[in-house]
């Protein structure tokens, strides 16, 4: 990754290979999925690709990412920005009752249909008014009034006004950009990247497929659960079946609504791992649809990497940032309870320690006040590979993961991984249940939260060495024969190709049908 | 509906902030309106200009004076002063010009100011929140109060383990925004879900709920910091012995560390010692409080030893929750049945 100016913008570029959407990440925000973004165009140099990136408004950052050469555009979404200055005279529509319902449906339930009428009645409001002046006229008030009445009748108007503004001005933003061509539209997220694609496949008959690395609408309803900033107007107690909408609910239903209209619209879903395909099946994602394409690492990097000596001092190690997330204070007390097994253990904590300086503080308090100043050590940020060697058992005590690299990276060095049920960890530490043949487990899983579980396991690793070693060694041949950078960059170019490859479909043109 | 109160009154449509009176079209029409009419004057007076040219003139004066107040003028902009200012100069000839001159200093001081327009919003906002009754009467007409017939869950352990994925989600909202210690085991249980969609969201919620609670935990120490050093008066002792309640819970609860857990048991000792060791009657003080107040009170008072003050407690609870008491003997003499 390297820091640099904006990447140019070239919206008159040609036809691109690739359209990739994504939303609040790339290039602007270092890590993750834009890490990601950017290995995938590194990874496929035959292929063009254009990029449009969602934003809520203009970012004041620059680009942390080089463009590779065979980015040709880069298109920027702002969701936040729509609406002009109203006018005071101006014909309106006609039949604003058709679009409200189509709107409704869109919001409420979502679906390829739902989507198709919306753009439809669009396309006839667009015959009379600019659609960035219909966001602030007298017929958006009327919208709104129908809209509330049909979707949260019982809940605060003024709540579901503003409310209203933020989704439809988010929805109307994706509507009116002008479509980058592309052979094959590729979003890396449901929300509104994934409407962005929807439309794209009904407007040009172009293939849509969405790559999924969290499941979008389950981070959101978390978020919305928990928010407190979002007003509860209804009362329900706390009664869990209350059918009444509220704004809690109407947001939900909406980024479900719009996860669903992505799904059945997209071509192909891809997940990293196949946990996360069934909350893509509860919102109608065809199995046929459906398909894993899980990320990699390169194998090289680790090659010269050998598994720490019996004889070295027993080390356990965590890998990340220290940030509540990653529960390091479950690892210290894990490694507080090994003590007593395991006298002269040695527990690292490599990773940055400036996120969360409070957690981080909290943390050191901690391991100070349980007695383990010569055995807690944190490194902050340091090459990880410098250290691989001298480890005998990972481990990860995340709440939350995807992915994780490092139970990759891991195994690529043969260490056996002792790891919380989150994420892919399950799938890459014991193998899916179709391995064949089953290549052992790589390591112990845990509970969330439970720092007992954790020390008996790694207690287990540490004090038998040759079951640590088999372990060690059955984690390397599954990252070998399933996570690596080249199988994950061979997927999506026959993913691409046959997608390209493939006949579109007849674009179903709005206002036509 | 509720949306029928949105219409602001017809006065308050100029946006706040915006000036509508003393602006550049404005100024200039009315400066041209006056030297126009100066020249009409001029005309009328002169005795050789017949009146249908000064009428025509006068109308030309008034058009072009039209034409810089309203030509290409942007929607959104408020009209009124302008519209105004043209009547004046149409009916009022050369005096009206002039007077519209005068005026216009004061034009932007028309219509609603800030304060006005202020009111507005903060009812727009319902900032006030209205009288009791009136809000109560429109959150019953509106159907936004509690529906008894929606009855809560008897336990949250029960949905976590038995219910729909959508009740688990909404229990684990509920939990994550209304947290109690009570709630900690449904959340532990949750953290062992076999359903990875509601194993994630209790991560969440059990991040969130120890970020509360470290907030809370600092708060409850400094009480108990403040009961050792003697520092709260009579007026706080039963907060005290209700912080020292929290805190034993919260020391139990299983989301707080070990040094933390530590921390809450020290606390909750500090307030409880000080409060025994005062003249105060701390049964009384135990059977007032609330049920969980009064349990971690008696268990001290057990653990000290004081088992005549833990019956007291215990009868003088008994008896404030309504609870007969049998008379088991008057005297010596015991009752019969």
């Amino acid at each position: 990754m390297t820091r640099t100016a904006a990447i140019k913008t070239r919206p008159d570029a040609v036809e691109s290979d690739v359209c990739l959407i994504v939303e609040g990440c790339y290039p602007y925000v270092p890590g993750g999925v834009s890490s990601w973004i950017d290995w995938l165009m590194r990874s496929q140099p035959e292929t063009s690709f254009s990029v449009v990136a969602l934003w809520p408004r203009p970012m004041t950052v620059p680009s942390r990412y080089a463009p590779p050469p065979n980015l040709v555009a880069l298109h920027h979404l702002y969701l936040q920005q729509f609406g002009a200055r109203p006018q005071a005279s101006g014909r309106g529509p006609l039949g604003h009752e058709r679009l409200g319902e189509a709107l409704t449906r869109l919001l409420t339930r979502g679906g390829t249909m739902a989507l198709s009428d919306v753009m439809d009645e669009l396309a006839h409001v667009r015959r009379t008014m600019d659609l960035s002046h219909l966001f602030n006229s007298p017929v958006a008030w009327q919208l709104v009034q129908d809209m509330y009445r049909r979707e949260m009748p019982n809940g605060s108007f003024l709540h579901y006004f503003w409310a209203w503004r933020a989704l439809l001005g988010g929805l109307l933003s994706v509507l009116e950009f002008p479509l980058p061509e592309a052979k094959v539209y590729h979003t890396i997220s449901t929300g509104y990247a994934g409407l962005f694609a929807a439309r794209a496949q009904l407007e040009t008959g172009r293939p849509a497929l969405l790559t999924e690395h969290g499941i979008y609408t389950n981070e959101r309803r978390i978020e919305l659960l928990m928010a407190g900033w979002v007003t509860d107007t209804i009362d329900k107690g706390h009664a869990l079946d209350d059918a009444r909408v509220d704004l809690r609910d109407m947001w939900i239903r909406a980024f479900e609504a719009y996860a669903r209209t992505c799904y059945e619209t997209a071509t192909g879903i891809v997940s990293l791992y196949r946990d996360n395909q069934r909350p893509q099946r509860l919102l109608g994602a065809a199995e046929a649809k459906l398909k894993v394409i899980a990320n990699g690492i390169d194998l090289a990097r680790f090659a010269a990497i050998k598994p720490a000596p019996n004889t070295a001092r027993p080390t356990i190690a965590l890998i990340g940032r220290v940030v509540a997330i990653k529960d390091v204070k479950t690892f210290i007390e894990a490694a507080n309870i090994l003590k007593a097994r395991v006298p002269d253990l040695r527990a690292w904590v490599i990773g940055p320690t400036d996120e969360e300086p409070d957690y981080y503080k909290d943390c050191v308090a901690l391991a100070a006040g349980l007695g383990l100043d010569g055995t807690v050590l944190f490194t902050g940020s340091v090459n990880v590979l410098d250290y691989l060697g001298g480890i005998h058992v990972m481990v990860l005590t995340s709440l939350s993961e995807s992915q994780p690299l490092v139970v990759l990276e891991a195994g690529a060095a043969g260490i056996p991984f002792v790891a919380t049920d989150v994420g892919s960890c399950r799938e890459i530490i014991e193998g899916p249940d179709s391995e064949s043949p089953h290549l052992g487990a790589g390591g112990i899983i845990t509970h969330l939260a439970a720092a007992d579980e954790l020390a008996d396991a790694a207690a287990v690793l540490l004090t038998d060495p040759q079951r640590r070693r088999t372990m060690g060694e059955a984690l390397r041949s599954r990252v070998a024969a399933f996570y690596t950078s080249s199988t994950a960059a061979a997927s999506y170019q026959q993913l691409y190709a046959g997608l390209a490859g493939a006949a579109p479909k007849p674009p179903a043109v709005p206002g036509e049908a | 509906m509720a949306a029928k109160r949105l219409t602001a009154p017809a006065h308050m449509h100029r946006p706040a902030g915006e000036p509508s009176g003393l602006t550049v079209r404005e100024a200039s029409a009315a400066a041209f309106a006056v030297a126009g009419e100066a020249i009409v004057v001029l005309l009328a007076f002169s005795g050789d200009v017949p009146v249908t040219v000064t009428v025509i003139v006068h109308a030309a004066i008034t058009l072009i004076a039209a034409a810089i107040l309203f030509w290409n003028r942007p929607g959104s902009e408020d009209r009124t002063v302008a519209a105004v200012l043209l009547l004046v100069i149409v009916v009022s000839g050369p005096a009206g010009a002039a007077a519209a001159l005068a005026m216009l200093p004061f034009a932007g001081h028309a219509g609603a100011g800030p304060q006005v327009l202020k009111a507005w919003y903060a009812r727009l906002a319902n900032a006030d929140g209205g009288d009791r009754a009136t809000v109560m009467h429109d959150r019953v007409t509106a159907g936004r109060v509690v529906r008894f017939d929606d009855r809560p869950p008897e336990d949250f352990a029960g949905v976590i383990a038995n219910g729909t994925l959508a009740q688990r989600q909404a229990a684990l909202g509920l939990i994550a925004r209304t947290f109690h210690t009570d709630f900690a085991p449904a959340l532990a249980l949750a953290l062992r879900s076999p359903e990875p969609v509601v194993r994630t969201q209790a991560a969440a919620v059990v991040a969130r709920v120890r970020s509360d609670l470290k907030l809370r935990l600092k708060t409850l120490l400094a009480t108990a910091a403040g009961h050792g050093a003697g520092g709260h008066g009579a007026g706080s002792h039963r907060g005290g012995l209700a912080a020292a309640a929290e805190l034993l819970r919260l020391a139990d609860c299983g989301l707080v560390d070990r040094a933390d857990s530590e921390r809450c048991r020290r606390g909750a000792d500090t307030i409880l010692a000080k409060a025994l060791a005062t003249e105060r009657d701390v049964t009384t003080e135990a059977a007032r409080g609330n049920r969980e107040t009064a349990l971690v009170i008696e268990g001290f008072l057990l653990t000290a030893g004081r088992l005549k003050d833990f019956r007291v407690s215990r009868r003088i609870h008994d008896l404030m929750a309504g609870r007969r008491y049998r008379v088991r003997r008057i005297g010596s003499q015991p009752v019969p049945g």
